[in-house]
């Protein structure tokens, strides 16, 4: 088998990467870079930013709102003096606003290249020419030989070539906390996994060594991280795809309709101009103008909703897409553990739990190898050594006493995965050791039967769940102070294991019960052992007790040789826990997820999970414990790292998407009452009952309070027990538009109409007779056809509030914008009748007060009819 | 097979040598290692790199037999004039190794190799050297058609044995207009479609090479930029190498500097190897 750069003696990595042991020269390097690049990582390709803006300015979104504000500049010229050409202007603004908002969130992602960028030193110490200088990093090329020393970053992939005690952080690459020791001979490993390696990105913690460089830039394994980081594209949010069919839905509706009554007006012999005026108004009259920065101000709110609830959402899209999760893929340690170690059990060396002395004395040994200081919290250091402290102290030891005790401390050794420690117990002076069993075994002195018992009971501990250390002691002869350890570590007593467990979330059970019921699927993704991932599983709820051991268990070796198919089929079959994984099998995870047609969600910390958080539907890192590259990759942060709070943001983005919903019905139903005035007059020589001011006056007026009190709506009880939603049709669907424009918008437009004629036959109109627009009975009569529409809205807004229910409940008069929204509606309705100063504006007049207290009767005619359509609709649901 | 190393003595050439050795090591034991003279290398420098490649070569255990050949009208014709036709005749060559406005391929002797069409060229842009030639993880992109699945059978014979996995894809690229309206329901009907023939394809490869040791996975990606998913999947899978078919009837017409070949050998992460057989010819 042809050789790897890992697996080749050391004498020859200079031979195979064109090198030698006093460096290349100034001009072989030269030569490399200009042929490889720079050792850097470097942000997207020249002008990908006046791209995603050209984008942002011409999505649909964007280009309604645009067109809208056209049709409020034509307004004006037809019109003058109505200030139409101001709501003009203040419909470019959001549109730009928006633009410019979803451009600076696509900007934001490049950010997670700059704390990439961190990870890579600016300087290294390098041998060119037979000279040691400190050259830039950026100026390594492949064949470069860089001198390694405590604190270094490592700036480039490199093989080994010698060194002394050098012991690496390799977390940034693999995620693995626990520091490596590396060596220069040579390994028949993996790349990834090869101990004669140091990998960009990661530190030297302690030792020194010389290394040949073979991967630089983006070739390096760190910079595919960063180049998967940079390129991975976002999926478009569940809501963006919806607002983009509903928009496009709305528009074809709009222009079609706008194209049709022209064509009918050229037929019907009137002027050109008189056709484009009112083919316009058709197009204003079915355009929601106010619905879209509605659904702005909805989701940012929202998104401060969350913020409270210790979800914070960096991209207004997330907020409504975390609601339409269905799948969370979710990190163990920390998310739905604690993050801090426990001894749960004491154990003897057949597996028997120890108690009373014997537990004591085993803990105090365990205890002198620990390295613990005393603080003003009580102690600090190693995790693991602080729970021996907790539980020591909980079973009445004195742990200050035995850390008093201790002559001599040997710190953990990555090598030999143990640490030892010697102290004074009572009379005696013993040597203890702790560490892993296998670490421990050759040094203890035991006949076969007991070994291979301690063998069983170490592996029982295991496979349920726990980290097991082992603790054996010896005691010193007076004046048996052996200068090293090695010296000591021999003839060891086994006294037991200590089995330690992160301790579940108290709050997590809960959430992943409310996940049941909601419907979403979760899956744990870890590095830990799947013996321990499953147990934390089923102590969730993830894992059902009926499932069998391992049944829902999939290890990363196993997921390394599934396609992609047989992961869909592992995931359909119910695989729950995938254990013993790689950051980079996360996105194996989410493809598979993404091919079943799921929506995702992501969590992750490390470094390394970025490309996974950004292929995600909705990345999420954590706050406290996650590095800023996961943050920056992110689209939402726990800032309290628990699981628990991801549901709650699910909860509140249902209610977002549900509210939305709510409000974009409402917001629809006035369209009715806008378009029917158009179609009467086009067809019946009748007078213009509502004008494009009028319209826009509903559209960016009095809908947009009324519409931002549905966005705040509470979350229903119901919000957490339904299914997640379907990915398509949700928003603007079939049986919404029927109900808007078919029902309540016909309700509305009869009714208004109604009014409308109702004045101008009082006033003495006749069929057929054209009316002035300035004429007092014309003004009159579109001012109760408007003021009649805004009275309405107000039974409309009430039942919009609830599905089935009247929607008429205390929770009406606790949301005060829908008390402000309602009381807008009805003053606004007697304003623009009897206050000249609006009526000139709007070109409106008073009507006797009469007629207009007969308005009011549209708001519980509609509230009532809808009501009653609302318990036909529960009795044919087949509820009681 | 012949395994002949069209050599220029440049640093990228050391590098490509590492996979013709690698390539002799299983077909023959022999390298014919080319040299077309030119003013470019000095005689000293070219005769310390022929011996560093026979050294390398020496320690798999392959003859290297080095040809100084004289320029018949430039290099190509140099080149040319040495090699034998047919199928079995396989040429490894570097690409152009600084991009910049030419791009990579255009206008090289490789690309008149790949041309050429009398014989197995298999052009490479190494930016990995740490690989040594030994590929372990191999990025193979099929398009919709099949005239150069024989030469990529040829191609993965050659790097079968150091390789541990082989990733199958396959894009089905529609336009922009459409996938950003495509919905899952549809995407997977795509999918699902374009898995068959890839699974068609997966099946030949496996019934004509020894691929008992390698892990072989085919993936099918729905997209508006099949260049984006194929440098993306290399990112995913930690690929060493993309192995690229030049399926265009002529290189030398169609490439620019937007062209998908060009983009991907200048943005890849890994090493490119962009392979052409006699078979192709004719191919659209």
């Amino acid at each position: 088998m042809p050789g790897k750069v890992q697996s080749i003696p050391a004498e020859d990595v200079f031979v195979h990467l064109n090198s030698r042991p006093e460096g290349l020269s100034e001009d072989e390097a030269a030569a490399r870079w200009a042929e490889v690049g720079p050792n850097a990582l470097e942000a997207k390709r020249g002008l990908w930013w006046l791209k995603s803006l050209a984008r942002q300015f011409t999505n649909f979104f964007t280009l309604l709102l645009d067109v809208s504000a056209g049709i409020c500049f034509v307004a004006d010229h037809v019109q003058p003096g109505e200030s139409m050409d101001v709501l003009g202007w203040a419909l470019l603004g959001v549109s730009a606003l928006n633009a410019l908002f979803s451009f600076v969130q696509e900007f934001r992602a490049e950010r997670a290249m700059e704390e990439l960028r961190k990870f890579l030193p600016r300087r290294v110490l390098a041998l060119r020419g037979g000279t040691e200088a400190e050259i830039a990093a950026e100026d390594l090329v492949p064949g470069d030989v860089i001198l390694l020393r405590e604190g270094d970053r490592v700036p480039a992939d490199a093989r080994l070539v010698d060194c002394h005690d050098l012991i690496i952080n390799n977390a940034p690459l693999t995620g693995e906390a626990i520091p490596v020791a590396l060596r220069s001979g040579a390994s028949d490993a993996e790349l990834t996994e090869a101990d004669n390696l140091a990998f960009a990105g990661c530190t030297v913690l302690r030792g020194a060594g010389r290394a040949v460089v073979f991967a630089t830039g983006f070739r390096s394994q760190f910079g595919r991280i960063a180049m998967l980081s940079r390129d991975i594209p976002r999926t478009v949010s569940p809501l963006e795809a919806e607002t983009a069919h509903m928009v496009r839905v709305l528009t074809v509706i709009a222009v079609a309709m706008g194209l049709a009554f022209f064509a009918y007006g050229v037929v019907t012999g009137r002027s050109l101009w008189v056709n484009l005026v009112f083919m316009m108004g058709i197009i204003v009259a079915n355009v929601p103008e106010g619905l879209l920065p509605t659904f702005t101000l909805s989701l940012a709110m929202g998104s401060l909703r969350m913020a409270r609830r210790n979800v914070l959402v960096k991209s207004l899209n997330a907020v409504e897409a975390l609601g339409a999760v269905h799948v969370i893929c979710t990190d163990k340690t920390g998310t739905l553990t604690e993050n801090r170690l426990s001894v749960t059990r004491v154990a003897a060396p057949d597996g028997t739990d120890l108690g009373g002395e014997a537990e004591r004395s085993c803990l105090e040994a365990a205890l002198a190898a620990s390295d613990l200081e005393a603080g003003t919290e009580g102690w600090s250091g190693d995790p693991l050594d602080q729970a021996v402290a907790e539980r020591f102290a909980a079973r009445g030891g004195d742990a200050a006493a035995v850390m008093g005790a201790v002559g001599r401390h040997f710190a953990f050794d990555v090598e030999k995965r143990r640490a030892a420690g010697v102290w004074a117990s009572g009379a005696r002076t013993r040597f203890a050791v702790k560490g892993a069993w296998e670490a421990l075994r050759s040094l203890v002195t035991a006949d076969a039967a007991t070994l291979q018992a301690a063998d069983c009971a170490m592996a029982a501990m295991a496979a349920g769940g726990q980290r097991v250390i082992a603790v054996a002691v010896r005691d010193l002869a007076e004046g048996d102070a052996a200068p090293d350890q090695d010296a000591l570590e021999r003839d060891l007593s086994l006294l037991g294991f200590l089995g330690l467990e992160d301790p579940l979330r108290p709050e997590v059970p809960d959430a992943v019960a409310t996940c049941r019921t909601a419907g979403i699927t979760m899956i744990m993704i870890t590095g830990d052992h799947p013996a321990t991932a499953e147990a934390i599983a089923r102590q969730a709820g993830m894992v059902g007790a009926d499932v069998a051991p391992g049944a829902a268990t999939v290890t990363g070796a196993e997921l390394a040789g599934m396609r992609g198919r047989d992961v869909v089929d592992r995931l359909e079959r119910g695989a729950t826990v995938f254990a013993r994984t790689t950051p980079e099998q996360k996105m194996k995870i989410v493809t598979a997820l993404h091919q079943m047609g799921r929506v995702v969600a992501v969590t992750g910390d490390g470094v390394n999970d970025a490309p996974a958080l950004k292929s995600a539907d909705i990345g999420i890192a954590m706050g406290r414990g996650g590095t800023d590259v996961a943050r920056e990759a992110a689209q939402v942060i726990l800032l309290d790292d628990n699981f628990a709070s991801i549901v709650a943001g699910i909860e509140e983005g249902r209610t977002i998407f549900g509210n939305i919903r709510k409000f974009t019905n409402y917001v629809l139903v006035s369209n009715g009452p806008e378009i029917v005035p158009y179609l009467l007059y086009m067809l019946f020589p009748v007078p213009l009952a509502l004008t494009v001011i009028q319209i826009l006056s509903i559209d960016l007026g009095t809908d947009i309070v009324p519409s931002m009190a549905l966005g705040q709506e509470k979350p229903d009880p119901e919000t957490m027990r339904q299914p997640p939603r379907s990915r398509k049709g949700s928003l603007l669907n079939r049986p919404m538009i029927a109900h808007s424009y078919g029902f309540l918008g016909l309700i509305e437009a009869a009714f208004s109409i109604s009014l409308f004629f109702w004045v101008l036959h009082a006033g003495g109109w006749t069929w057929g007779e054209d009316l002035a627009s300035d004429d007092p009975l014309y003004r009159s009569a579109t001012g109760i056809a408007l003021s009649s529409i805004l009275l309405m809205q107000i039974g409309n807004l009430f039942g919009r509030r609830a599905q089935y229910g009247s929607g008429v409940d205390a929770g009406a008069f606790r949301n005060g914008l829908l008390v402000a929204g309602v009381l807008f509606e009805a003053v606004f309705s007697w304003v623009l009748l009897y206050v000249p100063a609006v009526a000139t504006v709007l070109g409106t007049g008073p009507v006797d007060p009469a007629i207009y207290g007969i308005a009011w009767l549209g708001a519980p005619l509609i509230f009532g009819l809808d009501y009653a359509r609302k318990r036909i609709a529960w009795r044919l649901a087949g509820r009681p | 097979m012949a395994i002949f190393l069209a050599y220029d003595g440049s640093v990228n050439g050391d590098w490509i040598a590492r996979y013709a050795v690698n390539f002799a090591a299983r077909e023959g034991h022999v390298l014919h290692v080319l040299h077309v003279e030119t003013t470019d290398v000095s005689g000293a420098a070219l005769a310390e790199k022929l011996g560093n490649i026979r050294r390398i070569a020496g320690l798999a255990e392959v003859a290297a037999e080095v040809d100084i050949l004289p320029m018949r009208g430039g290099i190509y014709g140099g080149l040319k004039a040495r090699l034998p036709e047919g199928a079995d005749t396989v040429v490894v060559c570097g690409l152009r190794a600084r991009g910049g406005r030419r791009g990579y391929l255009k206008g090289t002797v490789s690309e008149r190799l790949l041309d050429d069409q009398h014989f197995t060229t298999v052009a490479l842009r190494v930016v990995q050297p740490g690989l040594l030639g030994a590929a372990q993880r191999l990025l193979l992109p099929v398009a919709g058609h099949r005239p150069g699945v024989r030469a990529a059978h040829r191609l993965l014979a050659l790097l079968a044995p150091a390789l541990s996995e082989l990733h199958l894809l396959h894009v089905v690229e529609v336009g922009t207009f459409r996938f950003r309206r495509l919905d899952a329901e549809r995407a997977g009907a795509l999918r699902h479609k374009a898995l068959d023939y890839l699974e068609a394809v997966e099946r030949d490869i496996v019934a004509e090479i020894d691929l008992t040791r390698v892990r072989v996975d085919a993936a099918v990606r729905v997209s508006d930029d099949w260049v984006r998913e194929v440098l993306l999947d290399a990112g995913r899978q930690r690929t060493d190498l993309i192995a690229l078919e030049a399926a265009r009837a002529s290189l030398s017409g169609g490439l620019t500097f937007g062209d998908p070949l060009e983009i991907i050998v200048r943005d890849t992460p890994c090493d490119v190897a962009i392979y052409r057989g006699p078979e192709n010819q004719g191919s659209a």
